[in-house]
Formats: structure tokens, sequence, C-alpha cells
């Protein structure tokens, strides 16, 4: 027969069993609420030129050497399965411009010789700067100075 | 009493599986593979890890501008060999290009684009990843991305 003492103190080891090291877990600042996943690039008219998936993208820019090329930016909160490479749904995409101020954008060209981007964050233009010539383009989402999100190197070229 | 003690400790125990915070998750196993192949989408090799130390059949080409579709295939620990939709859909296929700007590979399903951009001569190796880590990695290929 079990008394009940040992039935509590049994029930108290089950208890603190049931998540290992959960006293030693380091604890998470709170996170931002905004989740973005992906970036789609559109062009002027609305055009979808490219969209990241996980680590890699569907779709790569080509820059007129003469024209540039204006795109616009758009994010999106949900991300498709690993085996599901599909632009992300419409209704999932969203501008940086229902967002508060704090939230900004950040393009990096690895080769400037190459092109060069001027734009705010809801997009901007690319200009060309040397004709039959590639390189690739990071954006970079930040909240104040905090880094939210970062999508892979976008291959580009310019022609 | 005997009865009721036993619905305790259920109770217990079914508190205590509430109590964790870690979701209960279906692991998929690692890839357990012994070599890795390159096919075009006719099926023709066109190289092979031998021992997964180094490649058999030269390098790979691919005219700037231009795009390769490409099959990874992996060989199994009896010589078998097997794709990886085979052992579901947690695995994908990555590539690490050396001159990142020079070409880059867009993977599908079944299949995926080894596309071409600025002529170069580089090295790729390719990267079987399980959901947030690599299972298989394989050593350097040469690349050359041709100028058209």
């Amino acid at each position: 027969m079990i008394s009940a003492s040992r039935v509590a103190v049994l029930a108290a080891v089950v208890f603190l069993a049931a998540c290992g090291g959960g006293s030693d877990t380091p604890v998470e600042p709170a996170r931002p609420t905004l989740q973005l996943r992906e970036i789609v690039i559109t062009d002027s008219t609305g055009r979808v030129l490219s969209y990241s998936h996980r680590d890699h993208w569907h779709g790569f820019p080509v820059v007129p050497m003469a024209s540039g090329l204006a795109v616009r930016v758009f994010y999106s909160t949900d991300q498709r399965d690993a085996d599901d490479h599909d632009m992300p749904a419409r209704t999932s995409w969203i501008t940086m411009d229902t967002l508060s101020a704090e939230y900004n954008v950040r393009t990096v060209i690895s080769d400037t010789t190459v092109a060069r981007f001027s734009g705010d964050r809801r997009g901007g233009l690319f200009t060309g700067m040397r004709a039959n010539s590639a390189s690739v383009v990071s954006f970079v989402v930040r909240r104040g100075t905090a880094t939210l999100f970062e999508a892979p190197p976008l291959n580009f070229t310019v022609r | 009493m005997r009865n009721g003690l036993q619905l305790f400790m259920l109770g217990v125990l079914a508190c205590a599986a509430a109590a964790c915070e870690h979701p209960i998750a279906v692991i998929t196993p690692h890839i357990e593979a012994s070599e890795l192949l390159v096919r075009d989408t006719s099926g023709r090799l066109l190289a092979q890890t031998v021992d997964n130390q180094r490649w058999t059949g030269g390098s790979i080409e691919v005219p700037a501008g231009d795009s390769l579709p490409l099959m990874i295939r992996l060989l199994d620990f009896q010589g078998r060999e097997f794709s990886l939709e085979s052992r579901g859909s947690d695995y994908s296929v990555r590539m690490d290009i050396e001159q990142a700007a020079s070409a880059v590979w867009e993977p599908l399903t079944r299949f995926g684009w080894l596309r071409g951009f600025a002529p170069a001569t580089t090295r790729m190796r390719i990267q079987i990843w399980h959901t947030d880590h690599p299972d298989f990695i394989t050593p350097w290929l040469p690349l050359t991305v041709r100028s058209r």
C-alpha cells in the first residue's frame, strides 16, 4: 500500500522531470510580433520578378543598362513548405507602408561596380553600372537597429 | 483505493505532459547516404562522389545567361539509388557556390535549375538539408560558367 505522502513526493518528482532543464533554460527576450518570412519583388507594374522561398529565390531580376529597373518590395508573413515552390499567396503580402516608421530596410549590393540601388523601404531603382555583369543583393529588414529578417542573397544581372 | 490511486497517477502524468512546453513532434531520421549523384533530367550521370571524398565525372558547365536542369540522387549503404522525395518532405538540396554572383541553384520539386549568370571558374558543393541542419555535404566540385 502506498502512503499519501509517498504519492505526493512521486507527483512532485514527475512534475519536475516533465520538462527537463526547465530552470536552466535561458529566458529569451520578448520577440517582435511581426514575423516576416519571405520577400516578393515586383516591377513598377506589379509583375512579379522574384520571390524568396526559405534559403533560395525563384526568379532573378535583369536590370536594363539603359533604363534601370524600378521595383516594389513586398513581404509575406507566410512561408510555404520546403517542397512547395509556389509564390506566397498575395493575400499574405504586406508593404512597409502599413508599418510604423521604426521598420526599415537595408538593401546592399555586393559589387557596386555592377549596379547601385536607391530607394526607400517600399522599393526603389536598380541602376546598372556595367553591362553584361552580375552581382547579388541582400535585403535586411530592421526594427530600429535590430535585424528582424534577412532574405538570402538574390542574384541579378545587368544587360 | 487502488483504482483511485491509479486514476490519480494518470492525472498526474497527464498534467505533467501538458505542463511541458516542448511540443511532441514527429522526427524524421537523418539521411543515411554513402554517395551523391548529379544527373541531368534525362538521367545521364554528370558527376558522382567517391567515398564522399572526391568526385568522378569531371566538372559541371553552364553557359552564362542559361540554365542547366539537374537531378540530385543519393546512394544508400547497399549501393541503391534513391531520391530525396522518397524519404519525405523534410529534406532539401542546397548548393554553395564560391563565387556567388556567378551562378545560383534554384530547387524545384524532383529537380532544380543551376543558373549561370557571369563567366567564372569556381567551385560548388551540394548539401542535403534535413529541416535545419545538413545531413550530407559533398566535397567541392569544379564549376565553369562559360561565356555565351
